[in-house]
């Protein structure tokens, strides 16, 4: 063993040590401060009535519970949910759903809490859960029927598991790969574009997994063929179904209409006023350039064929003009790291009672939840870049980030973020408590081209900012 | 990223020797028992036949919707004339007809 490693062994041995001290009792203050920020959310949200997805959400969950079948194009996971409470709670399952939506977000500071704590230390776990408790980001999604935070629900203990199968102290075993196979495949079945993560993770685990016993390539092989197995069924019913091969959904159809064509559809900044295929913003449509010509969605045939019919001609619209095609993916890109975020969305749109009720507290809420996404992204590029921390957990929060990206170059929008939040915290709180790394030149070099494309992307989102706030006044 | 941008990196311990036919073998396996698990579904699943058949079964009128959303998510309506649907739904549970007008109600526009 050489010096460096020797160092790295007594690090390894002092975050073992720290580690092993249980993590909850610094975790009680944080979630009880989560637990505060989410009822107040969803106390405010409970007199709304849903809207957009959430409506349609309720419906199909309600409608599969009646009739036994489901008819969304989107992944089953969250509709099932809804079914399920609703034939054991009948009339009160919406009462139900937001509760669980509040104790679902208890859960994942929980967990993001762990993922830190395996990345950082058990002082980078606390830090972490208070960042989640008190982001209010995600602790508005508490207040919205959105899928999200059961997505998270499945995928932050998935990541947990991964990266602490990435220590080399720990014997990472083919259960614990299995156990992150089986909740991605879990957290996938949630949200269809979480499949993704399904390849991406089980590279990331063939070269950074610990070999403490099974080889990295069986661990990466056991959590492949668990994820794939946990969809299998699923598969098999619309198999039944459709009678052709949809691996779980066929949701790509329709954002491939809205995202490879001419509509610039911007969710974020809904019913802002202007045709809903025009998003506002001077500069997003600067950067966009003149439009061609729309491409009209497959209206006959059967549905799985019509989605793949919209993907291979959003595909051949974007190779038709390049040009735009690379264009309206950077507003795509602005979009998807906007500092808006849907909480506030819903603000602007719903009507919340008490504590949200006034004016002044919503636009205070709103402009604290602007401010946090900037202010969170830059500290996790400091943890990420000048912070102690391992190879593999930098590895493992590239490529998370960067099929977030890959997946929003689609169809772009600040929910689509969420996959990559628990690690962006758990850095963040390396960058507040973490021991300072020296410098590698790589990393230096790689920060500050991120640091500077954030900033650059952040520009023409201003305007919708700005209209986003001057509306909630 | 090399290792001199990391205090931490780690070094890959090498693999136990003898194992690397063995995953390989091992994944292949996996992927045909998946292949031929999706292969088995794709032909086993129920034929247009079959789905009209169920979505006149007497007395079950969730069997009769489930059927019928198949046969919907086939594609199968789009290629029929108006009145077959029509007088299919005639003939159907009232639950049936509910759930086409309510979910499907483009089907029954003239085409």
């Amino acid at each position: 063993m050489n010096a460096s490693s020797e160092d790295d062994a007594v690090r390894e041995d002092a975050a073992e040590g720290s580690f092993q001290r249980p993590l909850w009792p610094s975790l009680l203050l944080p979630l009880l401060a989560a637990a505060c920020v989410r009822i107040a959310v969803a106390i405010a949200f409970s007199g709304t009535d849903p809207a957009g997805d959430e409506r349609a959400y309720l419906l199909l969950g309600e409608r599969w519970r009646l009739e036994g079948t489901y008819e969304g194009i989107w992944a089953p996971g969250y509709p099932a949910l809804i079914a399920v409470l609703g034939g054991l709670l009948g009339d009160t399952s919406t009462a139900a759903l937001r509760g669980l939506q509040v104790a679902l977000g208890l859960w994942n500071v929980a967990w993001i809490a762990a993922l830190a704590a395996v990345i950082g230390g058990r002082r980078g776990g606390a830090c972490a859960a208070w960042i989640a408790a008190l982001y209010l980001p995600l602790a508005g999604f508490a207040g919205l029927l959105y899928s999200e935070p059961l997505h998270l629900a499945l995928f932050t203990p998935a990541l947990a598991l991964l990266a602490a199968a990435s220590r080399r102290s720990s014997a990472a075993s083919l259960r614990v790969a299995a156990g992150a196979g089986v909740l991605l495949g879990l957290a996938a079945l949630v949200r269809e574009s979480s499949l993704l993560f399904v390849p991406i993770l089980g590279l990331w685990l063939a070269r950074n997994g610990a070999a403490g016993g099974a080889s990295r390539a069986s661990l990466a092989l056991t959590m492949v063929a668990c994820s794939l197995a946990t969809i299998l069924p699923w598969t098999l019913r619309n198999a039944a179904v459709h009678g052709q091969l949809v691996p779980i959904a066929i949701s790509t159809g329709g954002s491939a209409h809205v995202g490879l064509n001419a509509h610039d559809v911007n969710y974020d900044l809904a019913g802002l006023g202007g045709a809903p295929a025009r998003a506002p913003g001077a500069l997003r449509a600067a950067i966009r350039g003149p439009a061609p010509e729309a491409w009209s969605a497959e209206s006959q045939g059967a549905p799985a064929a019509r989605a793949r019919a919209n993907v291979t001609q959003g595909l051949r619209y974007a190779a038709r003009h390049p040009a735009f095609f690379l264009r309206s993916r950077v507003v795509e890109l602005v979009d998807l790291l906007s500092p808006l975020s849907f909480p506030v969305r819903s603000l602007r749109l719903a009507s919340p009672g008490p504590p949200l009720g006034g004016a002044g507290a919503r636009l205070a809420f709103a402009a604290c939840a602007v401010l946090m996404v900037p202010a969170l992204l830059l500290l996790a590029l400091r943890g990420w870049w000048a912070m102690e921390a391992s190879a593999a957990h930098r590895g493992l929060l590239l490529s998370v980030s960067g099929v977030v990206v890959l997946s929003a170059l689609v169809n772009g929008m600040s929910r689509y973020r969420l996959p990559a939040l628990p690690l962006l915290i758990g850095f963040a709180a390396l960058a507040l408590i973490g021991t300072r790394a020296d410098d590698g030149k790589t990393r230096r070099r790689a920060a500050t081209v991120i640091g500077a494309g954030l900033l650059l992307l952040w520009v023409p989102s201003i305007e919708g900012v700005q209209q986003t706030l001057s509306a909630l006044r | 990223m090399s290792p001199e941008d990391d205090p931490q990196g780690q070094v890959a311990p090498s693999e136990p020797h003898g194992e690397g036919p063995v995953q390989w073998l091992l994944a292949l396996g996996l992927g045909a028992a998946a292949a031929i698990t999706i292969t088995l579904g794709l032909s086993g699943a129920p034929t247009t036949e079959e789905l009209l058949e169920r979505a006149r079964t007497p007395d079950d009128p969730r069997t009769q919707v489930q059927a019928m959303h198949a046969l919907i998510l086939r594609g199968y309506w789009e290629e029929r004339p108006l009145e077959e649907l029509t007088s299919h739904l005639e003939s159907s549970s009232a639950e049936v007809g509910d759930f086409v007008t309510r979910m499907h109600g483009s089907l029954l526009r003239p085409r």
